[in-house]
């Protein structure tokens, strides 16, 4: 009977360890670490100008879900809470001037700088440096390597509706830099 | 190969002592070919090259019904994808130098017209490849097409040797000329890296080719 209850104890626990073990907070992507510390996308696929212009420009996306990734490649899940450091944004693509919707305490700012697409390497360039790079694109998401703050992040974001980016534009101040 | 040229004289040996009569043969046609057979998603498209062999037709039995086909062939296997994303497509060739064995039965139909139908096995050595894109593809799936990598080199890390089952060959002979199908299995994986996770191939990859060839036996 003892023994019994020790391997009832034992399946317990392992159901209970089961169960709280969160591996959805764990990106199933090992990223590949550049020599100077930069993520790269290890399963990268072109993703042309023409493409980019018909699926990702002219929409607003915002933000849904984030995974930091850490020095060793892997990315786990990123949540966003007061304490912090990082704060989602949403986006919005122009043909020629990109739109950084930034939400900060007490105020909802938006950011405009002009941004050039590179398709050899999907990067979105801003001021000549690299602002993310692309790495999946259909018509009603991306995936995006991005830097906020001190750390890379791998970052999903949906298509807005164009209600949803009329009330971001209108409800937004630009950032006074 | 010395050791092929080996058994080649070994067989034709034999079947002089025992007074059969090889036929010596040529062939040529098209080859599919695909990665694992399997398409990932609908953006395998398959390869389509050329091959190229001849080889020799050995009587197994008196009746002359039965046959080995000991053939070299230059092959030419590998896969092409679609690139939605750049509206383009990425093609993956890989040049062998294949020995196929054959073991034929043929069926008599009629009046110089027969049906062959064998299976047996292959064995090959990768010669060549080449890596192309269109449109301005640079990446795919991780991999710098743009810069034309080759399939043997650490980036792409396909293998050099290939083995597999030549699961079926069927055709149609007339006389000396024969119109046949073949499809072949490889047994391993093709590639020793990433690729095939990159292919969503989980961790296969293996050669699979299917052709149609153009015959004549001397």
């Amino acid at each position: 009977m003892k023994k019994m209850y020790r391997i009832i104890t034992v399946l317990l626990f392992g159901m209970l360890t089961q169960a709280t073990t969160c591996e959805d907070d764990l990106n199933d992507q090992r990223y590949i670490m550049s020599e100077d510390k930069v993520p790269l996308e290890p399963y990268l696929t072109t993703i042309s100008a023409d493409y980019f212009q018909a699926n990702v420009a002219r929409f607003g996306w915002k933000w849904k879900e984030s995974w930091r990734i850490g020095e060793d490649g892997i990315g786990v899940r990123h949540y966003a809470t007061n304490e912090s450091d990082f704060i989602p944004n949403d986006l919005y693509f122009g043909t020629d001037s990109m739109t950084v919707f930034l939400y900060r305490q007490d105020s909802n700012l938006r950011r405009t700088d002009s941004y050039a697409y590179d398709a050899a390497n999907n990067r979105i360039m801003s001021n000549a440096v690299v602002y993310m790079q692309l790495t999946y694109a259909d018509s009603v998401s991306i995936s995006v390597i991005e830097r906020l703050g001190n750390y890379y992040y791998k970052s999903d974001y949906e298509r807005m509706l164009p209600y949803e980016l009329n009330a971001r534009l209108n409800g937004s101040k630009p950032e006074i830099r | 190969m010395f050791r092929l040229f080996f058994l080649l004289l070994c067989i034709w040996a034999t079947c002089q002592v025992e007074g059969q009569k090889l036929e010596p043969f040529v062939k040529g046609g098209l080859t599919i070919g695909l990665f694992d057979g399997t398409a990932a998603s609908n953006e395998d498209v398959g390869h389509i090259g050329l091959n190229l062999g001849a080889g020799l037709r050995v009587p197994l039995s008196k009746s002359r019904s039965t046959f080995f086909e000991p053939a070299l062939v230059l092959i030419s296997k590998g896969n092409v994808y679609d690139v939605s994303t750049a509206n383009g497509r990425v093609s993956f060739s890989l040049w062998y130098l294949e020995t196929q064995l054959d073991f034929v039965y043929r069926w008599k139909i009629g009046m110089g017209w027969c049906i062959p139908i064998g299976t047996g096995l292959y064995g090959a050595y990768g010669i060549g490849s080449k890596v192309s894109a269109t449109n301005d593809i640079t990446w795919f799936r991780g991999i710098p097409v743009g810069e034309s990598p080759s399939m043997f080199s650490d980036t792409v890390g396909a293998n050099r040797w290939d083995a597999g089952w030549r699961v079926c060959t069927i055709g149609v002979e007339y006389r000396q000329f024969v119109f046949r199908w073949d499809f072949e299995a490889g047994f391993f994986s093709q590639f020793h890296n990433r690729m095939p996770y990159a292919l969503g191939k989980g961790s296969h990859g293996n050669n699979w080719a299917t052709s149609i060839n153009l015959g004549y036996y001397f």
